[in-house]
Parts: structure tokens; C-alpha cells; sequence
């Protein structure tokens, strides 16, 4: 095979998109293991859920929160079990966090649910609004963001 | 061709990588999902392949070993109450691969051995073909990778089910293509094994997709040779016997699941759970078009989000990589060579096909039951195989290019790009309340891999406009379809430890002796097939109508634990439950490792029972929901059929013993001080046969679902036989064919001797 300039050429171009293929690929392999951990852990917290051991649960949840990419539910979950302790400040981090990763109307009720009990009216009518906009039928967010309004008056 | 073997073996040898290292392409992980079982560190890769490792595995576990006893199972007692297994359609019980490295190896070596010959054939079925198609080596061998290894065929790939369809699709269509020109037995032959081979995918469904594709060929054929009234008899004669002689080949288990089909639960469908209609907005025909340019676009299962609605998770996989897309959807517009028109049509036909569901209405008239197919999305599966096929003769053309040609396609290139980032754009936007923070960015793999594939491709183009080298073209085209096409399939097929597979601990012994012939429920359902435990629980596609209706589960493909009332709890036998909560009636067993529930309520496997009551089915099933007391009286459903009446009506059962259970055969001992039924609470189906002391008795449907034989006072024995007249009668239809293929060899030999005589006259 006889070569000319644009051939050699070629070679840095598609050794950069290869260079660039091979991190995106790297940053993906670390990404999906740091995700099939996450899972792992809650997985493994909803186990424990079953047999009544919460605080084993919740340490296996926060180890998967801890992860730099994370699944969403672990953090949704995690908050569930913050609530029933009463840590509302954690709890309404990790939902917004929750949030952040899978924005979802349930998730975004919630939000608005604990901010308007914290008395922090324009951040509740903020989520409740997220919420209806993904699910514009949802019925207790409807009546609640109405409630704030006519109280916001 | 011995490069092009060693290619594709190495190909198939590199996705198999993981195997070589001792993990084995199950995903095994999920095995952990089961009660029985604690989670330990593995990871729970990919949970949409969930079925084939709770329907798949546990078949395979049964079928490895009965192939060692030297038989094949027809029935398996372990779910269901019982399940004509062989029946199912996704049993593939009668692949010869499968039949041999099943009978010669273990279950995960079977299982990887059987999709790594499958793969690689796939690959060099497709260069063959399409060098019969009188496209280039090289990008015939092009055409073979993106066949092996488009999205499609490796979503499904763990499932055996497409590419059991995949390796032998292209070789039909080759054998047929030569069968005609050459007018040679050999290839006639071949296609009536290729055309019967394509049955046993483990799924009717790309089956019919692959005869689809093949009537298809033939009507091209036919317009082809539409001058030549000879080719034309030729080609509807080879067609013909093909398709009859292959049909009558697998009839051994196409009749036999036909019975079950006939059999299944109508409850299913009528709920419109199996064919409810996919309805699409243009949001979804968007996210449907999305997974035909990247599949990971709006999230996946190995993604942490899959934004796509949930009939388009799995469904919807069109990909075939970036480059060959480019080079199909070009070749396309090209030079019209009529081959390439007939699979331009079709990839376009087939591609609005999923895009529009509407349009698949012609097809609900041409093909019986198309209409309550579960996917129709699945016909992406035919607009793989003729995109693999364009984009390889794109490639061909690309190397033929003028400088102004080579511009041309420059443009077109950019064009499809801007459409493609249109769309994305579009996604992007329609979701943009659904999008996960910092989705939309460089450093987020789903959006930068498409982005950098397209950049290569336009910047390969651009090299090439400036004269870059052919055989340099080649190769980058070559090596980032295998790079873009591998890394998607490796990272969504995943791979588990064998050690996963090793679930024979000690207590799981006690458990399986502990229970004998009682049913256990609570695992995972299928589960108790590999533990070789009886349970009433069971995950599958179809079963019978009566079980359905006696449970009436939550979820219509899978009954469990949860499902059965108390009385079907007694009924059934279920003696064990293995669940994290105490059912009611039910006593933890102390000191086992697991927590497992005993109850003293559950009847025996089979029982006596003297008196019965004529009712329907309907009220007979809403009575088993209700406080009732099974062993008091029968319930009989009222099929206007006559019920012997025990004469002498008083007394009981000296002796009832189970002195044999296998997968085919139940023998009784029974002792009764007077007339009655023997309730065996296995599931009723028409296979089973019963014999007392040697004489055919009549099997009664007990309680609407289970199977009663009537005995006179004395001592008896009582056998049930699983002879399902659908496997004789096509077991015969069958051995008919290979008689009929026989004869026809006859045939060709004569009438080529024939000619030879009359050429040397």
C-alpha cells in the first residue's frame, strides 16, 4: 500500500478520537460500576428492611448515596427513613437530591410537602408546581398548591 | 474464506472474552433476587434480562439433566403444579446444537457454547449471503459484523432468541438464492434444515419474523424471474417445498406448542394485558426514532435512569452503529441495483412499521393471532438485517466514489447528522422536565459517544474527499463499527461468576428432603425447577386457561406465593413457604437458615375423597378463594359430562402411597374401604393419561385444575402417564417430512441421471 501525506495525516485525527473514545468509554465503565454498587447497597437495604433492621438499611443506603454516580432511589429511600426518624433537614436534602437525578412528581410533592410544613411557602409552591408540571393530574398537589396560594394571598 | 472464519471466530472469541475468564453470559446476579438466598456482593448489572435467568435457566437446568438420564422433558412438576414445558415455545427443546451440548456439558457451558456458535454464525452467514449478492469481501465481512452484533440482536442476545433466528436467516436466504441458480439437491435440502432451524429461536415470535423476511425474498425473487416462466415454477416450487417440508420438520414441537397456545390462558389476553394496543404520541415516535440513532439517548437499564416509556424500554432497539447507518441510509439514495431496492423497501417498510403501529394492520390479516402479538416493535429485528445488508453495499459503493460523488455523499452525511441532532435536540427539550441534573453534557457517555461517532464519520469523509487511502477508509470504517456496535453490546449483556450458579448448600438438602412430595412457595418463581421442589408458583409467557382462572394472580404471566387463598394454600399442598413475614396458619421452623413457615393444613400430594359436587368452573374457582375445605368434598366442573357414582359410599382410604413420581409418569397404591375419587393436585392437561391396575381410566379436571381418577373399593394402582397425543402426531408429521425429503433426493438423483444419459446420448 503506497502512502501519502493525507494518510499519515489520518493518523493523529483518528488517534484523538480515540483517545477521546477510550475516557468517555473509561468515565462509562466507572460510571456503570459505581451504578451496579448503588444498586447493590439498596438492594441489599431493602433486604434488611424485610427483617425489620432499619438503621442496617439506612447505613447500606447512605454508602450508596456516597458514590459519585449514584441511583436515585437510594437517596429517595434514604429520606423515607430520615422522616420517620424526624430528620427533615436530611431527609428534604436527599429528596432534593433524589430529585435532581430523576426529577419525579412524587419525589417533587414531597418536597413541596415538607417545605410548606417548614413554613418556606415559595420553595413549596416552587416543587408543588415541578410536580404538576410532570403530572398535571395529580390530585393532592392540585388542592395543596391551591391551599398555599389562597394562604399566600 | 479462511481469513473471513478466523475474523469472525475472533470477533465472536473477543465478546466472549468474559467467558474464557471463567464467567459465563447468564446474569446470574439476579439469582440473588430469590428469598433463598442472601444478596451478596455481586452486582445487579442489567434487570431487563431478568427472564433469562427466571425462565430461561431454570428449563435449562432441567433439560441438561434429563438429557443425561437420556430423555427430553415434556413436563416439569416443579412449577405451576406442573407445566407442559416442551410445549411452551420458548422450551427449544429440540435445537440439535442445543440437544448436543447439552447432553455432552453443563448448563452454563451449554448455554455459552450455544450463543457463541449461533453469534459467529451469524457473522459468517451474512458475509456469505451477501457475497452471493456480489458485494465486495470486505464489506461483505462489514455487512457480517454489523448483522452480529446490531442492538437488537444484542438486547435479546442472553435469550438465545434472536440470534438462534440471526445465524440461521442469512444462510436460508443464501441456500435458497443458490438452490435457484444452481438448481443443485444439496441447497435444496440445506434450506428446508436452515427453514426448520429458525423455528427453534426459543420465540414464535422472530420465528415468524424470519419466514416473514423469507416470503418476502421470495416474492422479490418472483418479480426478479418474471420473464423466464421456468425460473418462475422453479423458484414457487423450491419456495413451496421449502416451506412445507421445513414446517413439517419441527412439527414434533410446533403441534405440541400449538396445543398449549390453544390451551392458554384466554383470561390473559382478554384482559388485554398481551394485546393491548401501543398507543404513541409524537413524543414517542421520537423516543422510538431514538433508539435507532443512539439507544442510550434518554437513559438505559445500565443507565441510573431510563426516561423511555416501559413498552419502549426493551422493545425498541434499532441500532446498528452510527457509521453503518450513515452508509445505509446513503446507499439507499444510490445506485439502484434491484436487490438493494428490495432492502431498501423493506428496512423502510419495516422501520414505519414501528415508527407508525398502525400500519401493521395489513399484517393482522395476513398472519393468524398477529394481532395479539405482545411487541410489535419487534419487527426492527428485519430492518437490522436489511440495513446490515445496505450499509454493506454502501461501503461498496463508497470505494467506487468519484471526487463530485464523493462530495455528494459529504453533503448527504451532513444532512443525516443535522436530522439526527434535530431529534436529539427535540428529546432533549420534550423531556426537559424529566432529564436528570447534568444529563445534557460532555461529560454524560450517552450524549458524547453518538456526538464523537459522528465526528469520526464526517471526519473520516472529509480524509477521504482529500484522497485518504481506500484500504485506510476500510479499516476506520470497520474499526469504529466494531468499537461503537461492542462497546454498547458488552456493556448491556452481563456476565456472572460461575460460582453464583452454585446454589447446592446444605440446608437446601434438608429443605428438598423436608418437603418430599409437599409444595413450597415464596422463592422466585421458577425457582424451585432448579432446587428440584414442587412448587405452585410459576413465570412463564403461557399456561394453561384453568390454572389461570382458578389463581387469578396479580400479574398475568407469573403466579405467586401471594396469590393463592388459603384453601388453594391446602389444596395445592403447600406445606412450606420460605417468606420474611409469618403467613397466617404457618409456624417458623426453628433453627433453619432461612426463614421457612410450616403449616399442618396442607393436604397430601393425592388424596381420597368420596363425595363431589357438579358445579362451573366460575363457581368453583370463586368457592377456592373463599373459606373452604378441600378434602371434604370434590368439586367437579359441570361440562355436561356424566360422573360415575360410588356405590358404596362409606369408609375411607386404607392405604393411598405415592410409589413413584417422575417428570412422566405418577404411580398410586391405594387400599379403599369404598368407591371414590383419587385426587392427585397436579395440574389437569390433556397429555396425561391414566392406567388402573393396567386398564385406561378417564382423567376427571378436580376442582376445575387439577387432575381425579375414579376407583372402585379394593386395592389398586394407579398410573398417570404424560402421553401427549400432539408430540405423537407430530412426531409422526415429522418423520412424514424426512420421508418426503427422501424421496425427493430420490427424485433428484434419477432426474440427474436422467440427464446425464440423455447429455451422452
Amino acid at each position: 500500500m503506497k502512502m501519502r501525506k493525507i494518510d499519515f495525516l489520518s493518523f493523529p485525527v483518528i488517534f484523538i478520537f480515540f483517545l477521546c473514545f477510550f475516557f468517555t468509554l473509561l468515565n462509562w465503565i466507572n460510571q456503570m460500576a459505581n451504578i451496579d454498587r448503588a444498586n447493590f447497597y439498596v438492594r441489599y437495604a431493602l433486604w434488611k428492611v424485610n427483617y425489620g433492621e432499619e438503621d442496617k438499611a439506612m447505613e447500606y443506603l447512605r454508602k450508596a448515596t456516597e458514590l459519585k454516580y449514584s441511583v436515585p432511589e437510594a437517596h429517595t429511600l434514604l429520606a423515607s427513613f430520615y422522616l420517620k426518624k424526624g430528620f427533615v433537614m436530611e431527609a428534604l436534602r436527599h429528596l432534593k437530591k433524589g430529585g435532581e437525578m430523576l426529577p419525579h412528581y412524587q419525589t417533587y410533592f414531597l418536597i413541596g410537602y415538607i417545605e410548606l410544613s417548614l413554613g418556606r411557602y415559595e420553595n413549596a409552591k416552587r416543587f408543588l408546581e415541578k410536580c404538576l408540571k410532570l403530572k398535571p393530574d395529580f390530585q393532592q398537589a392540585v388542592e395543596l398548591l391551591n391551599q398555599l396560594k389562597g394562604s399566600l394571598k | 474464506m479462511k481469513k473471513v472464519i478466523l475474523f469472525y471466530f475472533l470477533l465472536t472469541l473477543f465478546f466472549f472474552s468474559r467467558s474464557i475468564f471463567g464467567k459465563v453470559y447468564l446474569p446470574g446476579d439476579i439469582l440473588d433476587q430469590g428469598f433463598i438466598s442472601t444478596p451478596r456482593k455481586w452486582k445487579l448489572h442489567n434487570t431487563m434480562i431478568g427472564d433469562v435467568i427466571v425462565i430461561f435457566y431454570p428449563d435449562d437446568v432441567l433439560y441438561n439433566s434429563s438429557l443425561k438420564e437420556g430423555r427430553i422433558p415434556l413436563w416439569n412438576p416443579y412449577v405451576f403444579s406442573g407445566y407442559p414445558v416442551f410445549e411452551s415455545g420458548q422450551s427449544a427443546y429440540m435445537h440439535p446444537l442445543r440437544l448436543i451440548f447439552h447432553f455432552l456439558f453443563d448448563p452454563l457451558t451449554a448455554h455459552d457454547l450455544d450463543l457463541f456458535i449461533h453469534l459467529f454464525l451469524s457473522g459468517l452467514g451474512m458475509f456469505l449471503f451477501l457475497r452471493e449478492l456480489k458485494v465486495s469481501n470486505f464489506s461483505s465481512a462489514f455487512g457480517g459484523v454489523i448483522w452480529m452484533f446490531n442492538f437488537h440482536n444484542m438486547v435479546w442476545f442472553e435469550y438465545g432468541r434472536t440470534v438462534h433466528v440471526a445465524a440461521f436467516l442469512p444462510f436460508l436466504l443464501l441456500t435458497y438464492e443458490r438452490a435457484l441458480k444452481t438448481k443443485k439437491a444439496i441447497f435444496h435440502f440445506l434450506s428446508i434444515i436452515f427453514f426448520s432451524l429458525i423455528f427453534f429461536s426459543r420465540n414464535l415470535q422472530w420465528s415468524m419474523y424470519g419466514y416473514l423476511l423469507f416470503f418476502f425474498y421470495f416474492v422479490f425473487k418472483l418479480i426478479c424471474v418474471r420473464n423466464n416462466p421456468a425460473l418462475i415454477k422453479r423458484a414457487i416450487f423450491l419456495f413451496v417445498t421449502i416451506a412445507l417440508l421445513g414446517t413439517g420438520l419441527v412439527c414434533i414441537e410446533l403441534i405440541p406448542t400449538a396445543e398449549l397456545l390453544f390451551f392458554y390462558s384466554k383470561t390473559q389476553r382478554g384482559e388485554g394485558g398481551i394485546g393491548a394496543p401501543v398507543i404513541f404520541s409524537i413524543r414517542e415516535i421520537l423516543t422510538n426514532i431514538s433508539s435507532f440513532i443512539y439507544p442510550r439517548i434518554l437513559g438505559s437499564s445500565i443507565d441510573s435512569v431510563d426516561l423511555k416509556p416501559p413498552a419502549l424500554q426493551f422493545e425498541s432497539q434499532g441500532y446498528i452503529g452510527i457509521i453503518p447507518l450513515t452508509l445505509g441510509l446513503l446507499s439507499i439514495f444510490n445506485r439502484k441495483v434491484p436487490v438493494k431496492k428490495f432492502f431498501a423497501i423493506l428496512a423502510i417498510y419495516t422501520f414505519f412499521l414501528c415508527v407508525f403501529p398502525i400500519l401493521n394492520a395489513p399484517l393482522f390479516l395476513i398472519i393468524p393471532k398477529y394481532s395479539s402479538l405482545p411487541a410489535k416493535l419487534r419487527i426492527w429485528f428485519l430492518t437490522g438485517f436489511c440495513m446490515s445488508a445496505l450499509a454493506a453495499f454502501g461501503l461498496d459503493e463508497l470505494m467506487e466514489f468519484g471526487e463530485a460523488e464523493k462530495k455528494r455523499f459529504l453533503k448527504r452525511q451532513l444532512m443525516i447528522y443535522s436530522v439526527v441532532l434535530f431529534i436529539i435536540i427535540s428529546l432533549f427539550i420534550l423531556y426537559r422536565n424529566n432529564l436528570p441534573r447534568g444529563w445534557v453534557s460532555l461529560t454524560n457517555s450517552a450524549v458524547t459517544i453518538p456526538l464523537l461517532l459522528m465526528g469520526v464519520s464526517l471526519s473520516i469523509s472529509i480524509l477521504y474527499i482529500k484522497g485518504l487511502n481506500r484500504s485506510l477508509l476500510k479499516l476506520y470504517v470497520m474499526m469504529w463499527t466494531i468499537f461503537d456496535l461492542l462497546s454498547l453490546s458488552m456493556s448491556f449483556n452481563t456476565s456472572a461468576e460461575r460460582e453464583l450458579f452454585n446454589l447446592e448448600k446444605s440446608f437446601i438438602k434438608d429443605l428438598v428432603r423436608k418437603t418430599g412430595y409437599y409444595r413450597i412457595a415464596g422463592m422466585d418463581p421458577n425457582y424451585s425447577t432448579i432446587f428440584r421442589m414442587f412448587s405452585p408458583e410459576g413465570y412463564n409467557s403461557f399456561y394453561p386457561d384453568w390454572y389461570h382462572k382458578a389463581i387469578n394472580p396479580s400479574e398475568n404471566l407469573k403466579v405467586r406465593f401471594l396469590d393463592l387463598s388459603p384453601s388453594m394454600l391446602k389444596l395445592l399442598g403447600v406445606k412450606y413457604v420460605i417468606y420474611h413475614r409469618p403467613p397466617p396458619n404457618y409456624r417458623r421452623v426453628e433453627n433453619f437458615p432461612i426463614p421457612l413457615y410450616e403449616s399442618d393444613d396442607a393436604l397430601p400430594r393425592a388424596f381420597f375423597t368420596k363425595n363431589y359436587k357438579i358445579l362451573p368452573d366460575k363457581e368453583i374457582f370463586s368457592i377456592l378463594k373463599g373459606d373452604f375445605s378441600p378434602s371434604e368434598i370434590l368439586l367437579l366442573p359441570d361440562e355436561g359430562k356424566r360422573y360415575p357414582q360410588p356405590i358404596s359410599n362409606d369408609g375411607k382410604c386404607e392405604q393411598l402411597e405415592i410409589k413413584k413420581y417422575d417428570l412422566h409418569e405418577v404411580r398410586i397404591e391405594v387400599n379403599c374401604l369404598s368407591d371414590g375419587f383419587i385426587v392427585l393436585s397436579d395440574t389437569y392437561y390433556p397429555g396425561w393419561k391414566a392406567e388402573i391396575d393396567g386398564k385406561f381410566s378417564e382423567i376427571y379436571r378436580a376442582y376445575g385444575f387439577l387432575r381425579a381418577v375414579f376407583v372402585e373399593k379394593g386395592k389398586h394402582t394407579i398410573v398417570f402417564k404424560y402421553r401427549p397425543s400432539s408430540l405423537l402426531i407430530g412426531g409422526i408429521i415429522s418423520g412424514f417430512s424426512v420421508f418426503l425429503i427422501l424421496i425427493m433426493r430420490l427424485l433428484y438423483f434419477l432426474n440427474s441421471g436422467e440427464k446425464n444419459e440423455n447429455e451422452e446420448n
